[in-house]
């Protein structure tokens, strides 16, 4: 279990080993209490408040907030009130993580794919491409904004379009469009996931690529047989990482519409509860029960998505031990 | 299984620690930060006037900006009572930072609000009854459509300014299409098919054909004959209105909203994108729209509908002319107007409440009515010739026009329900979840108004914001 | 056999000639994908230096006449500039620092250092990655502004505490500590070095790379937080740049060439410090331990 056990040259004494292991134990709480307490107080005490609050209705008073216990009627509130905008914000923010995830993943590792050969601007490239991931969200939702927008106000993709006999395209005011918006922005500012894909690209072994070459195996193959078992590791925790954070979008919404428009299409789940939890007034419990819903379906997912990697005992994305392949 | 308890028990030992070490830290922000020095009874325990610092929230672009931190100026020279005046963004998210303010007891002395908020704060109890200002003559009297009630009739707010919405126009796209001006009396408005006939005569493909020609391809558009730079609230509902229909009849007693004609009406402005095809998309939200009209008339649109704000980015622009919205039964338009609000938590009610006569006062804000960006909030100054003057100089003439007629005609402005609806709030919450639907012409405005109108109708009734 | 042997030869030549071509239009396409990635920002870059008439012109404008700094100074007087500036650095700062020196702690001891449910406490720290933020908003929100924090400290907090999102780095700098053979520490043990002189002498000059990556990303998730900045920050007083940016873009007189400036402006430091580290970056990445 322990690397170190495995790394070390010759066992370390069984006495030395329990003779330091108080003081070691000791250090090791200390280093990691602020870990330690950052769990207990930033997540785990706020996840139970968050339960706790969930039961109730609470409304804010100047300096201060009144509770009233409601039981479930949050939950019942969400799935079966008709002004419960809980199914619709879950449905569009699950239809943009899902589809976000596919393009970002296939897009990286075939742009990877791409600049995985050697070639001159290779590593310029490879900072165009990581580039716009550090532009803040904000300034790229306004410059997209400006590329994207109606051909009347000057967008310029639409403009160009019209010149080319092309009919310019709604991307912000259409229901469906505003997501083809969201996808090229997210496609956009993926760069760390292309670098990270090129550097696992590298330990793909050269020998086994060439033995298929030669088995008459084409580039699929090689793909299929080599590539893809290297860097599925690394695939997977990319994968996880960006379900994450699409499933938490917010700053493009608010930028583009104030109110999760157009048709509510961008009233996505952060968007949803902070509007509950900020804006407006005695809905903090069902905000904090429909936070609680999200994070449910989240955990389901991600457990399903462990399911299916194989990797619920020895995840090796967690990183315990470096695989030999 | 076991752990369970004994890390609650932990956590709880740990949040305590962590608020005693916080205490520390907590002083430490609060001196660097700021924000809450001026309300601490700390620095004027027991001093003079002269060291009372008064907060005022407000929200407003850069020429707001100048003028109120002027006026601020003004005010702390003449009486020596300071303002510490924030600005913050005019996106409608305004709400949200009174809603924090109010949980950590931090609220300003005094604040814009939004015209659908007043209510909700109102039936909180948190708003401080100025009708004496009324009263003892401190304040003249103001428009009654930006003087805000509660339900028990006091007065709880005063509009800074008024807003209208009105119908600007670039001349020059007027004359190469040979299409009049539209009038600036309301008496003359164009009717809704005069109206969409010049639209239409405005809106170009681009092969030159003009949505009137027969060969006019629509997906193909260029320049739009009309646009509107916000599509929410009062941008939306003057269109029920002018068609006979109204959300809520405007003594408050009945409800309009589900009339056929309202649907009518905003149908028509839904039809101007999706059937008429003489403007571009919009939805219901603050920012859907264009931008600012002048910059929308400089690029494709010869139209835009948008509120009497904008008149401040004309800036000199002679192409640039104001008009009379269409009218479809009536001719209308809708104001709207912020309203300033004293609270009843600040420690200098006195002193916010002579700052509030004092920014209420149109001689105060010249600098802004001047440009146009604001309206004067008081009655007087549209019809007492030398106040009229002060204010219009230096606006295109047919704005003036406009705005006068506006104002001088019976019933030609209809007050926003947002100032007398109780339920306003979450009636337009209802309202917004659906209305992008037939806005973007999935669905006719009929068959989104049968889905919600029972559900908004019966918040209507309960009479009450929460 | 030697007949086929020859033509197998000949078809693996032409298809090396083949590979060449398709190697060549690969290369040729993802240079047309980079023009089509920076173009955007070329475009950031267009607006801040073109006037108003320009900004949104038809025909577009691709090139500034002239270049017009006036948008900057106009864009600057619109939000408090030094005030918000101050408010970042001194958020970000204090957020880096913070970031660094836990995350580098937990991961050391993580790592390195054995003591009792040690898996236990690692997994719970590290799910916390796949922890949506919405579920401990409120009463994270309550606590702080019970305690009088709902401001610039609520953003910094979490950073001593490797929350808000830096389990990630926990993560990463475990990976890095575990490359470490354990015969350095061992040998400094046997000098009578102490948990602490180990992390600090020996440790850390060797992860530096690691920190640099860490403290890098910390930057720029900091300085381009959003949406608890939204939360905590309530005038404009205590505004960061990029919510003075958000500001100025909600107005209703936007003018987007000074908008433009502004993004620009917010977007620098980001740029810079990417353009320094980008040799760190990459190869930062490429050391640690995401890979698994």
């Amino acid at each position: 279990m322990n690397p170190e056990s495995k790394t070390g040259t010759a066992p370390v004494p069984v006495k030395k080993q329990i003779a330091g292991s108080s003081k070691e134990a000791v250090a090791g709480y200390l280093f990691a209490a602020p870990a330690i307490l950052g769990f207990l107080i930033l997540t785990l005490y706020p996840m139970l408040a968050s339960l706790y609050y969930s039961f109730h209705k609470i409304t804010i008073m100047s300096g201060s907030q009144v509770m009233e216990w409601i039981g479930l009627d949050n939950f019942r509130y969400i799935f079966t009130n008709t002004s419960s905008e809980f199914k619709k914000s879950i449905t569009v923010t699950l239809l943009y993580a899902f589809i976000n995830v596919a393009l970002v993943i296939g897009f990286c590792l075939i742009v990877a794919l791409l600049l995985n050969r050697k070639f001159i601007g290779r590593n310029m490239l490879r900072a165009i491409f990581f580039l716009p991931s550090v532009v803040p969200m904000l300034a790229t939702t306004i410059v997209w904004q400006m590329l994207l927008q109606n051909q009347a106000k000057g967008g310029l993709l639409n403009w160009l379009m019209l010149q080319l006999g092309v009919a310019p395209v709604d991307f912000l005011n259409d229901p469906v469009r505003i997501f083809e918006t969201l996808f090229i922005m997210s496609l956009w500012t993926c760069g760390g996931t292309i670098v990270v894909f090129i550097a696992t690209l590298q330990d793909v072994p050269g020998e086994l690529l060439e033995a298929i070459e030669m088995d008459g195996g084409n580039a699929w193959h090689k793909f299929l047989k080599v590539t893809y078992p290297t860097i599925k590791p690394v695939l997977f925790f990319q994968l996880i990482m960006c379900m994450m954070t699409s499933i938490q979008i917010y700053t493009q919404s608010v930028v583009l519409s104030r109110n999760g428009g157009p048709d509510r299409m961008t009233y996505f789940i952060n968007v949803m509860i902070y509007d509950h939890s900020f804006v407006q007034t005695g809905m903090r419990g069902l905000a904090s029960a429909e936070a609680w819903v999200v994070f449910l379906i989240t955990m389901l997912i991600t457990g399903v998505l462990f399911y299916f990697q194989g990797a619920f005992k020895k995840d090796d994305s967690m990183g315990k031990r470096k695989r030999v392949r | 299984m076991k752990f369970g308890k004994r890390k609650l028990v932990m956590s709880l030992a740990l949040t305590m620690a962590l608020s005693s070490l916080a205490g520390c830290s907590g002083n430490g922000g609060n001196e660097s930060g700021g924000n809450a020095a001026p309300a601490s009874p700390a620095g004027n325990g027991g001093e003079a006037t002269k060291d009372i610092t008064l907060e005022l929230l407000y929200w407003g672009d850069d020429v707001q900006k100048k003028l109120v931190e002027a006026t601020a100026e003004k005010y702390t020279a003449e009486t020596g009572v300071k303002i510490n005046a924030q600005v913050l963004p005019a996106d409608g998210s305004f709400d949200t930072f009174i809603q924090t303010r109010l949980e950590s007891g931090e609220l300003p002395d005094i604040s814009y609000m939004g015209e659908g908020d007043i209510q909700k704060y109102n039936e909180m109890g948190i708003l401080e009854d100025i009708t004496d200002l009324m009263t003892n003559g401190s304040i003249p009297e103001k428009l009654p459509a930006i003087t805000i009630h509660s339900p028990e009739q006091k007065v709880i707010g005063v509009g800074l300014s008024n807003q209208m919405e009105l119908l600007f126009y670039s001349k020059s796209k007027f004359d190469a299409a040979g299409v009049p001006y539209p009038p600036s009396k309301v008496e003359e408005a164009w009717d809704w098919d005069t109206f969409l006939a010049n639209a239409k005569k405005l809106t170009t493909d681009t092969k030159g054909n003009t949505a009137a020609d027969s060969g006019f391809d629509a997906s193909m558009t260029e320049n739009y004959g009309i646009g509107v730079t916000a599509g929410r609230e009062f941008h939306h509902f003057w269109a029920a209105y002018a068609n006979g229909g109204g959300v809520v009849s405007p003594d408050g007693a009945e409800f309009q909203w589900d009339s056929p004609k309202s649907a009518e009406g905003i149908q028509r402005l839904a039809d101007l994108a999706n059937k008429d095809k003489v403007s571009s998309a919009f939805t219901y939200t603050w920012n859907s729209g264009i931008g600012s009209a002048v910059d929308a008339l400089s690029g494709g649109y010869a139209m835009v509908i948008s509120g009497s704000w904008d008149l401040a980015n004309i800036n000199g622009n002679e192409d640039i002319g104001v008009g009379v919205l269409p009218k479809m039964e009536k001719a209308v338009t809708m104001n709207c107007g912020a309203p300033l609000v004293v609270y009843n938590t600040s420690k200098h009610k006195e002193e916010a409440k002579k700052f509030y006569a004092y920014m209420v006062n149109p001689e105060n804000s010249l600098e802004l009515l001047k440009t146009g960006a604001w309206l004067p909030n008081q009655a007087d100054w549209y019809t007492d010739a030398a106040l009229v003057e002060k204010w219009t100089a230096d606006l295109p003439e047919s704005a003036k026009e406009t705005i006068l007629s506006y104002a001088t005609t019976k019933d030609a402005i209809v007050q926003w329900p947002a100032y007398y609806v109780p339920a306003y709030l979450k009636m337009n919450t209802e309202y917004e979840k659906s209305i992008d639907q037939a806005l973007s012409g999935q669905k006719s405005v009929k068959d989104v108004y049968d889905s919600i109108m029972p559900a908004i109708k019966q918040l209507w009734e309960s009479g009450k914001v929460s | 056999m030697a007949a086929s042997q020859t033509l197998h030869y000949a078809s693996i030549k032409k298809a090396k000639n083949k590979t060449k071509a398709i190697n060549a239009g690969l290369i040729l396409l993802s240079c047309l994908l980079g023009v089509v990635f920076a173009f955007p920002l070329y475009w950031l870059l267009r607006g801040a230096f073109v006037n108003h008439s320009e900004i949104l012109a038809r025909p577009p404008v691709f090139f500034p006449g002239q270049l017009n700094m006036d948008n900057f100074k106009l864009g600057l007087e619109r939000i408090q500039f030094l005030r918000q500036l101050w408010n970042s650095v001194s958020i970000v700062v204090p957020y880096v620092i913070g970031t660094v020196l836990t995350t580098s702690f937990a991961g050391y001891a993580f790592a390195k250092l054995r003591f009792p449910l040690r898996g236990m406490w690692f997994v719970l720290v590290i799910s916390t990655m796949m922890l949506p933020s919405a579920v401990t908003l409120l009463p994270q929100y309550s606590m702080y502004t019970s305690m009088g924090l709902a401001g610039k400290p609520a953003l910094i907090i979490p950073a001593f505490f490797c929350a808000g999102g830096n389990a990630y780095f926990v993560f990463l700098l475990r990976q890095f500590f575990m490359t470490i053979p354990v015969e350095l520490s061992e040998a400094a043990k046997i000098d009578g070095a102490g948990y602490f002189r180990i992390y600090s002498r020996i440790m850390l000059p060797l992860i530096r790379p690691a920190m640099i990556v860490v403290a890098l990303f910390s930057f720029i998730n900091c300085w381009n937080e959003f949406f608890y900045t939204m939360i905590y920050l309530k005038s404009e007083a205590d505004y960061t740049l990029p919510m003075g940016l958000y500001i100025v873009n909600g107005m209703r007189i936007p003018n987007y060439e000074q908008v433009m400036a502004l993004a620009l402006i917010v977007t620098a430091p980001c740029l810079v410090f990417f353009l320094i580290g980008n040799k760190y970056f990459v190869e930062g990445i490429t050391l640690t331990g995401i890979k698994g």
